[in-house]
């Protein structure tokens, strides 16, 4: 509970707020936390202390904004595919005389639907924003992520095995880095951080988990 | 430098094979690249014949189907051999093993050439398998497991003496590091010392009279009898055999089909009480086979304990060794069919850091899990328990501090699978109409006669999915015990209850829907152990947030 975790970021003068009571604070700060997500937060460029459990207060990072540029992309990007073949599908069925004259309602609902999700795009993408970050405290790495579903995700330091980085084609145009997480049991991301930012990561989650082993 | 160095790995490994030369041949140390025995041929012949089983039966079906002449048959077993005794020449020919002080390596391949080396200080566990065909050549087959999938190394027709060096090099390397991390102290040596003794004389199964390990328990007789009877597994057999014997009309002539289906019309059809005394005479054979198998498989299993390692030993004809390390334990499960439940019995694995997605190592372990206890009575687990892994404090009758998670949130578990039942229902019901309004059953339609009947199982599916579901709200749950252990219990189609310890556990992954984050809090967790297969994740399917924060705290420390 100690208010004086070192964080690896600079706090901001309002996360460096101490309070007596610790229960008031968490009740205060899951507050925030739950309505963090609202859409149209705007969370970037500025830090949040959410707590995502009683026992310890987060330092949260929002992720660089330009991310919402890539998600757009990509689901745009797949959208569009999925029409095309939805169009191609239908095209070979009705040019064989096989899509049955009852078929076609549910082709229409599907390309409903599909543009649908194409439209709703940059709202649910802000909303995803407005909730995705990380953080990084003394002892592990949190990740959170979901628009519909929120996931909450805690690496202690010492089950780290190693970091990667990748950039993909969208990522590169924005100046972007994924960064992983691996551990015995799987990978987990951090879906974009600057390039340098991502490389300070890396260097300092190496650190600390080098730290934590000699510590064991 | 390189040569100095490598002579003296050479005196060492020689020193180490004088160790064990009394158990056999030594030919392994001399650092160099060995085949294996050429017993091995037949090993290897008997895995090509059985992986390539189906083209057998494609290329006895297709003559027999085509009406080709009936040498024809003979040709086709003939290239069957032929095709088998090639892959073992080529698969015993080309692949090699080499032993040196710090690791084991293999290599092989044909076209595509591979070499896997496993450092000594990283093997998690030895397995060990004694065949009858091996014996009288003094060889046996290994199985050297290290952290991770697909990472075993098996090798087959081996000297024993190999094995028996690879456990005092892999228990001097571990003393050592064990020294390095703490103080040397002379208990240490007495304690490796007593352990190089005990490995000297415990890995060898046929020779366990001279053990100095003790042994901590032994499966009766019972035990395994009990173990066949509640073995769920001959359900499956039943299904199994109806449907080789439903098949089997197009395979054997039409002839003998007809004859066989009439004897049974007259004997086994003849009436209800023969009926009856023909369904009952198939569950005694299929039992009885069952028990054969048990015995085969688990006759005279023991467990010994002898410092940090565990060792197993099992068989009636293969005799089987595996030795795990105690340290090496992920986690424990205690794990209880229906069936089992209603006896009070349950079986008992451990959860070890690694395992070979492809091979499945029949033996003792699958997929990462070693079977600990093949079958137990329920009251007798803490007390067995004591005495094989006292490190792990296992309480599973003691559930004092267990805390049911999912009671009173049964609606959270049973309303998906309810939804999916119903529109899935839903859906039934549509084609099902539809189908009847587009008219004519019976010929362009028979594909939907066909899905409709097969779609029919579904609510069988969905009833055992909401059983399932109810049974885990009743059961899951966790009690935080002492020495940062934890213990979780839930329903997977069989009961199951996971003890771990906290540093086992890699990440923790709450998912909360955003309509439950202020209104109902409730949300779900997750905590994969390292490697584990998916039924050994702690895993709550919805539990209240104050539960997963309190979780939470004790994972992050």
């Amino acid at each position: 509970m100690s208010s004086s975790t070192p964080h690896l970021f600079p706090q901001s003068e309002a996360s460096a707020t101490e309070h007596t009571d610790a229960n008031t604070e968490y009740e205060k700060i899951r507050d925030i936390t739950e309505h963090s997500a609202a859409p149209g937060t705007p969370t970037h460029a500025q830090e949040q202390v959410i707590a995502a459990t009683p026992i310890d207060r987060v330092m949260w990072r929002p992720l660089p904004y330009e991310i919402c540029r890539v998600w757009r992309m990509r689901l745009w990007i797949g959208y569009a595919l999925a029409l095309i073949v939805l169009g191609v599908i239908c095209g070979v069925l009705w040019y064989q005389h096989w899509l049955l004259p009852w078929g076609i309602i549910p082709v229409c609902v599907v390309a409903v639907l599909l543009l649908i999700g194409a439209i709703t795009v940059p709202f649910r993408v802000r909303w995803r924003y407005s909730f995705t970050a990380y953080a990084i405290d003394e002892h592990n790495i949190w990740m959170r992520d979901g628009w519909f579903i929120r996931e909450t995700q805690i690496v202690p330091f010492n089950r780290v095995q190693h970091l990667s980085t990748s950039q993909g084609p969208l990522l590169r145009r924005q100046h972007l880095r994924e960064v992983s997480v691996r551990t015995a049991m799987g990978v987990h991301t951090i879906p974009a951080l600057q390039e340098t930012q991502a490389n300070q990561v890396v260097d300092t989650v190496n650190e600390k988990v080098l730290r934590s082993r000699e510590e064991l | 430098m390189d040569s100095t160095a490598h002579s003296s790995r050479t005196a060492s490994l020689a020193q180490l094979a004088q160790r064990v030369s009394s158990w056999g041949q030594t030919d392994w140390a001399d650092g160099a690249w060995h085949r294996t025995h050429p017993i091995n041929l037949c090993k290897e012949f008997i895995d090509a014949i059985r992986g390539s089983f189906s083209l057998l039966v494609t290329l006895i079906a297709i003559p027999m189907i085509a009406d080709f002449p009936s040498y024809t048959l003979g040709i086709a077993v003939g290239l069957w051999f032929a095709v088998g005794l090639i892959n073992a020449c080529i698969a015993w020919s080309t692949r090699y093993y080499k032993l040196d002080q710090e690791q084991l390596s293999v290599r092989g391949g044909v076209f595509k050439k591979y070499e896997d080396s496993i450092p000594i200080g990283h093997i998690h566990a030895l397995n060990a398998i004694e065949r009858p065909y091996m014996r009288p050549f003094g060889v046996m087959s290994i199985t050297i497991s290290a952290a991770g999938v697909d990472a075993d190394i098996a090798l087959h027709a081996v000297p024993i003496t190999l094995y028996k060096a690879l456990e005092l090099m892999r228990i001097e390397q571990q003393t050592q590091l064990d020294r390095q991390n703490q103080q040397s102290t002379s208990d240490e040596q007495a304690s490796l010392d007593t352990a190089r003794q005990a490995v000297g004389a415990l890995v060898y199964p046929g020779l366990q009279s001279s053990q100095h390990g003790h042994r901590v328990f032994v499966a009766s007789m019972r035990d395994i009898v009990l173990f066949a009877i509640t073995n769920m597994s001959i359900v499956a057999a039943l299904i199994v055999l109806y449907g080789f014997i439903d098949n089997i009309e197009h395979i054997v002539p039409s002839q003998w089909a007809s004859q066989a289906s009439k004897t049974i019309e007259t004997t086994v059809m003849h009436n209800a009480v023969t009926i009856v005394l023909g369904i009952l005479g198939l569950i005694i054979v299929v039992g009885f086979c069952s028990i054969i198998m048990a015995l085969l498989r688990w006759y005279n299993f023991e467990v010994w304990r002898d410092g940090d390692n565990i060792t197993l030993v099992k068989g009636a004809l293969t005799r089987a060794t595996s030795t795990v390390s105690v340290k090496r334990i992920q986690a424990v499960a205690i794990e209880q069919s229906l069936m089992r439940k209603v006896f009070h019995l349950c079986t008992v694995r451990v959860v070890m850091g690694s395992f070979d997605s492809q091979q499945e190592t029949d033996q003792h372990s699958t997929r990462g899990t070693v079977v600990l206890i093949p079958v137990i009575q329920e009251r007798r687990v803490d007390e067995i328990l004591q005495r094989i892994i006292p490190e792990w404090h296992v309480r599973y009758q003691d559930r004092s501090d267990f805390k049911h998670t999912g009671r009173g949130l049964t609606r959270y578990y049973m309303l998906a699978p309810l939804l999916w039942s119903v529109a899935l229902l839903a859906a039934w019901v549509i084609l099902a109409v539809v189908t009847w309004y587009e008219g004519d059953w019976h010929t362009i339609y028979d594909e939907f006669v066909v899905v409709l009947v097969v779609a029919a199982v579904w609510p069988l599916m969905a009833l055992w999915s909401l059983i399932r579901r109810y049974c885990a709200s009743r059961t899951d749950g966790f009690a935080l015990l002492e020495q940062q252990m934890i213990c979780y219990r839930t329903f997977s189609g069989k009961f199951m209850t996971i003890v771990t310890r906290r540093s086992r556990i890699q990440s923790v992954c709450r998912r909360v829907p955003i309509w439950r984050v202020r209104a109902s809090r409730i949300g779900s967790l997750r905590m994969p152990i390292a490697l584990s297969q998916s039924d050994i994740t702690l895993y709550w399917h919805a539990l209240s947030l104050q539960d997963t924060d309190t979780l939470m705290k004790w994972v992050i420390r």
